[in-house]
């Protein structure tokens, strides 16, 4: 078995306040995960680690074999949940700005997912609705040929037509060599595409396994397993 | 780095436009102004209002060019939007340099864009003949001409990596405090106040102070002006060089975004 990414009593602290305590991860090739939990579990700043725009307070991770450096974001295609695409760009602009700084970036690959997640080429990136920037983020996030894929909160605030886009997009562009680890809190969305889930709460596993095993001991839904570990909240 | 340039430029294209607009509605403005002074009046005082008009040119220039040096990385380290940058697999250092190569060349270009409106406004405020050959330069006096360039070169630099520094220091060692602004401000007095520390060893050093170079005799010699300026550029090298490699360390290795 290949684990892409390998972290070990992963500890992140924001000055007294523990953000990540000791996360004993694996992520192996071919699977999605997903990371659920609700907002301030820990997801994201998890995500940002793995990305190496956070750096941790302790522990150790290991990025397909190297230790996370701006050698590893050449491995991870990383699409956080801010509007992180310059609203100063054309649609075609940050494809090309994708293209200069992403060897692995299939611009043919994007354009026909353009297309197809019905995006202008020629439109300004402020002038978007909030439904096609995260179309449009999705879409050069996927269009990388990464071996690790990070999406965090990608079907949030969408409207039903997104968010089917976007779930179709992750299902057909998904590589069996690369792992893609999505975040969200709506569970119900896209459980069906799920092999393993992790639960996050205040910073710690407090769960974690295959999905369809989880489903059949539990005799629940991911859904129902999910308000069962949140209810308390 | 030259891709990391290119959309630098791609992004400031707008700005520049922009710029580039209202510098020429102001310079039609500004000869409004002038030509509607009494004929006479200005015969007079055209010299005094040519130098106002150097010096208001340049300052004026020179704010907007420190605030869009302050601006080109503030806004990528604070904005939701930097991080299209900083995903990319570029190292922090890199970062940083192409960043300050790209400042250094809009600074050559706003440079140009003043020499050129001073000199076509001499031409039609009737300045006289500008009687200047570079032949005339002699060759100690080219030392001096391009130790000033440097030094200002580096200047520029040293205040962009000192504001950079700063706001790197925020952004990864003092992530997730309270009062932002205050830190940030407080962060870089205490990097000028540590440069002044780092140019009085360095003078030592040197065993040069600008108090043994006397530049302000009246029979200053160009001598003295050269000494000071080699002490002045090294200084500043050093300065910067330190800067640099903090800030870049820091992208590297340290940053929260």
């Amino acid at each position: 078995m290949n684990y892409l990414i390998n972290c070990i009593n992963l500890q992140k602290n924001y000055m007294s306040k523990k953000a990540l305590i000791d996360i004993n991860l694996k992520f192996q090739e071919g699977k999605i995960y997903g990371l659920l939990g609700p907002n301030g579990s820990g997801k994201t700043t998890l995500m940002k680690i793995f990305a190496d725009l956070h750096k941790q307070t302790s522990g150790e991770l290991v990025i397909c074999d190297e230790k996370p450096s701006h050698k590893t974001r050449a491995y991870v295609a990383y699409m956080p949940t801010e509007n992180f695409i310059y609203g100063w760009m054309k649609v075609k602009e940050s494809l090309g700005f994708y293209a200069d700084m992403y060897a692995d970036f299939d611009k043919e690959k994007a354009i026909e997912l353009l297309k197809f997640m019905e995006i202008d080429m020629n439109q300004k990136v402020s002038s978007l609705s909030t439904g096609q920037r995260a179309r449009l983020k999705i879409t050069l996030t996927i269009s990388r040929k990464a071996k690790i894929y990070m999406l965090d909160e990608p079907l949030n605030g969408l409207d039903p037509i997104s968010r089917s886009k976007i779930k179709e997009c992750i299902i057909d562009q998904f590589d069996a060599e690369g792992v893609m680890i999505i975040s969200t809190h709506l569970v119900n969305e896209i459980e069906q595409i799920l092999d393993e889930v992790v639960f996050l709460d205040h910073g710690e596993v407090i769960l974690a396994g295959e999905t369809e095993k989880m489903r059949l001991e539990k005799g629940k839904s991911l859904e129902e397993i999910y308000k069962e570990v949140y209810g308390h909240a | 780095m030259l891709k990391l340039i290119k959309f630098e430029f791609l992004r400031k294209r707008m700005t520049f436009l922009v710029a580039i607009a209202v510098t020429a509605l102001a310079q039609i403005y500004a000869l409004y102004q002038y030509f509607k002074i009494d004929e006479s009046v200005r015969t007079v005082i055209n010299g005094d209002i040519f130098g106002i008009f150097v010096g208001v040119v340049a300052l004026g220039f020179g704010l907007l060019y420190l605030i869009d040096v302050i601006l080109l990385y503030r806004n990528d380290l604070f904005k939701q939007e930097g991080y299209m940058l900083f995903m990319t697999p570029h190292n922090g250092y890199k970062l940083l340099g192409a960043k300050l190569l790209f400042a250094l060349l809009e600074g050559v270009c706003i440079a140009a864009t003043y020499l050129l409106i001073i000199f076509l406004n001499a031409k039609i405020m009737h300045m006289g003949p500008i009687n200047f050959s570079l032949s005339d330069i002699k060759p100690n006096e080219w030392q001096v001409i391009i130790k000033v360039l440097s030094i200002s070169i580096l200047g520029i630099l040293e205040f962009a990596l000192t504001v950079y520094l700063s706001f790197a220091l925020f952004k990864s060692l003092f992530n997730n405090t309270r009062f932002k602004g205050l830190i940030t401000f407080g962060i870089f007095i205490v990097i000028n106040i540590l440069k002044t520390k780092l140019v009085e060893v360095i003078g030592s050093l040197l065993g040069k102070t600008f108090e043994t170079v006397n530049i302000s005799s009246a029979n200053m010699m160009l001598e003295s002006v050269n000494a000071a300026l080699n002490y002045g550029i090294v200084a500043t090298l050093v300065s910067a060089v330190l800067l640099f490699a903090a800030t870049g360390y820091l992208l590297e290795n340290r940053i929260n975004l």
